[in-house]
């Protein structure tokens, strides 16, 4: 299990569709999200990125942005219903920020949750997240 | 398995790509993949991220009454017209094609247009980002694309023919416009079927190569069909609340613009002419140019190796080294250290208007001609 702690940190969920990773900020109240190793290693380094502007309401499977990566472009799906509070201006001024320290520096954006009880449960903690990634992105952990 | 084609000829640029996307949008309904195989009416389509007014001659391409749209997928601005196939294979979010990694995903896709190349018996070859290259030379660009539900479009413009002084007229091209080396540098770098095949091929059998192709890579039947009329309507709105918008294909994209840097470095072995295209940190696409003497696939294996790679000068210099390397007895008098000042100074050039430049640091060596 060690091997994947840094590749899959266990404090924070994870979302089975989009690969977005969610945590909670504990000094704002609001969630964050971001992206995770499996997309990086499964997409490519990221180049061009765009996040929806605060304010905007947006519900669980909506995409709130877009990007283009090293091999794939595509949209950004939100993992939770709410309102979002902002965005990492860095992230947006460099997106491979979002590559380079996607767990800390290179959170997306901030929400507000309305339906977190219940969007929560449609979640995967680290370990199970692991199990349900496809044979070759479980097999980047180890190389 | 049974699949779908779809055939269209000539659809104008917002039908073509309103098609693409409402397929993929609506995927996941679909029990198995639906390969579209069309061409366009002339149109120039940019990439997803890229600004217009950097990549097209606008003002060209309205005396010419050329369409300008914007493609879903990445990657760099083309022209599609009825010697460009358009090749369109929606994948399901399901299917076991769609749980692979991208770059599993874009060679599996790709494969089956290697089978149809290959029926022409050409030595095609998937190479690097995105390419599809025949002796060295890119015959097809490919890119992907994933929507909102899941679903995966996988794109591809193979170039039966291409009009080379066309393109270099409506499209800001790194080589120098309508010129006799502009058009030498292009044709250097591109393969099209009616060149390499020698012969008057028509757009229907390649189409015929390409069904082929893919029946025999997934190992399916595919059967002529239509849109659903769900897809139809799909495709309708799409078209109207997109892709005939000017917010979707003027939109400004990301916070940043791409950069064009030209550097020559003047070396025993000749004068190193390169132009770099930069976002940010990403170097986009490098071409070396100039009076030096190097094989054409040398130069083509640096240049693809430099595609989409970090600007950080250490990981530059790596990458430059193991391509100069394996092409040693290819480049006459010319080191890759030699490259890399070049490629560095080419990187430096686009960042005098964002970022602090040094016009004699590290970067500006006794044989650079400004």
């Amino acid at each position: 299990m060690s091997e994947i702690s840094s590749w899959l940190p266990a404090d924070r969920l994870y979302d089975k569709s989009s690969y977005l990773w969610v945590k909670d900020d504990l000094e704002s109240g609001n969630l964050l999200v971001g992206i995770g190793q499996p997309t990086i290693e499964s997409l490519g380094e990221l180049s061009y990125l765009t996040i929806s502007s605060p304010g905007t309401v947006v519900k669980r499977g909506e995409s709130i942005g877009s990007m283009e990566a090293a091999k794939m472009t595509g949209e950004i799906v939100s993992p939770i219903s709410g309102t979002i509070i902002s965005r990492n201006e860095h992230v947006l001024e460099d997106p491979r920020t979002a590559s380079e320290d996607p767990y800390r520096n290179g959170w997306l954006y901030s929400i507000a949750p309305v339906s977190w009880g219940e969007e929560k449960s449609h979640l995967l903690d680290s370990t199970s997240f692991f199990d349900v990634l496809p044979e070759d992105l479980r097999d980047a952990t180890s190389v | 398995m049974k699949a779908r084609l779809l055939i269209d000829y000539s659809a104008d640029d917002q039908f073509g790509l309103s098609v693409d996307d409402a397929l993929t949008r609506s995927s996941s309904d679909a029990a198995s993949v639906t390969l579209r195989l069309y061409t366009y009416q002339s149109c120039v389509l940019v990439g997803r991220f890229q600004h217009v007014h950097d990549e097209v001659n606008l003002d060209r391409c309205a005396e010419l009454g050329v369409p300008v749209n914007r493609r879903p997928t990445g990657g760099g601005s083309i022209i599609m017209g009825p010697d460009q196939l358009g090749i369109a294979l929606v994948i399901p979010p399901d299917s076991e094609l769609a749980g692979q990694k991208s770059t599993s995903l874009m060679k599996s896709c790709a494969k089956g247009i290697v089978r149809a190349l290959r029926a022409f018996d050409l030595d095609a070859k998937f190479r690097g980002k995105n390419d599809m290259v025949v002796s060295g030379r890119k015959i097809a660009g490919l890119g992907l694309y994933q929507a909102q539900g899941g679903g995966i479009l996988f794109h591809a413009s193979l170039l039966l023919d291409l009009d080379i002084n066309f393109m270099l007229t409506v499209l800001k091209t790194a080589f120098e416009n309508t010129s006799d080396r502009g058009l030498s540098a292009v044709s250097k770098r591109i393969a099209t079927l009616r060149s390499e095949v020698g012969v008057d091929l028509s757009v229907s059998d390649l189409m015929k190569a390409v069904k082929l192709g893919y029946e025999k890579e997934f190992s399916m039947h595919l059967l002529r069909g239509h849109l659903s009329p769900q897809e139809q309507s799909l495709a309708n709105q799409l078209n109207a609340s997109q892709y005939c918008t000017k917010q979707w294909i003027y939109q400004s994209g990301s916070r940043f613009r791409d950069q064009v840097g030209h550097y020559k470095l003047r070396t025993d072995g000749g004068t190193l002419d390169v132009r770099a295209i930069v976002a940010k940190r990403t170097l986009k696409s490098v071409f070396l140019n100039g009076n030096f003497i190097a094989s054409d696939n040398a130069i083509s294996d640096l240049e693809n190796s430099l595609r989409w790679h970090i600007t950080d000068a250490d990981a530059l210099n790596r990458t430059i080294e193991r391509s100069h390397l394996k092409n040693r007895q290819f480049w006459d008098r010319i080191s890759a250290t030699e490259i890399t000042d070049a490629v560095l100074g080419a990187i430096g050039q686009t960042e005098i208007d964002s970022v602090e430049f040094a016009p004699n640091s590290c970067f500006a060596r006794s044989g650079a001609i400004q």
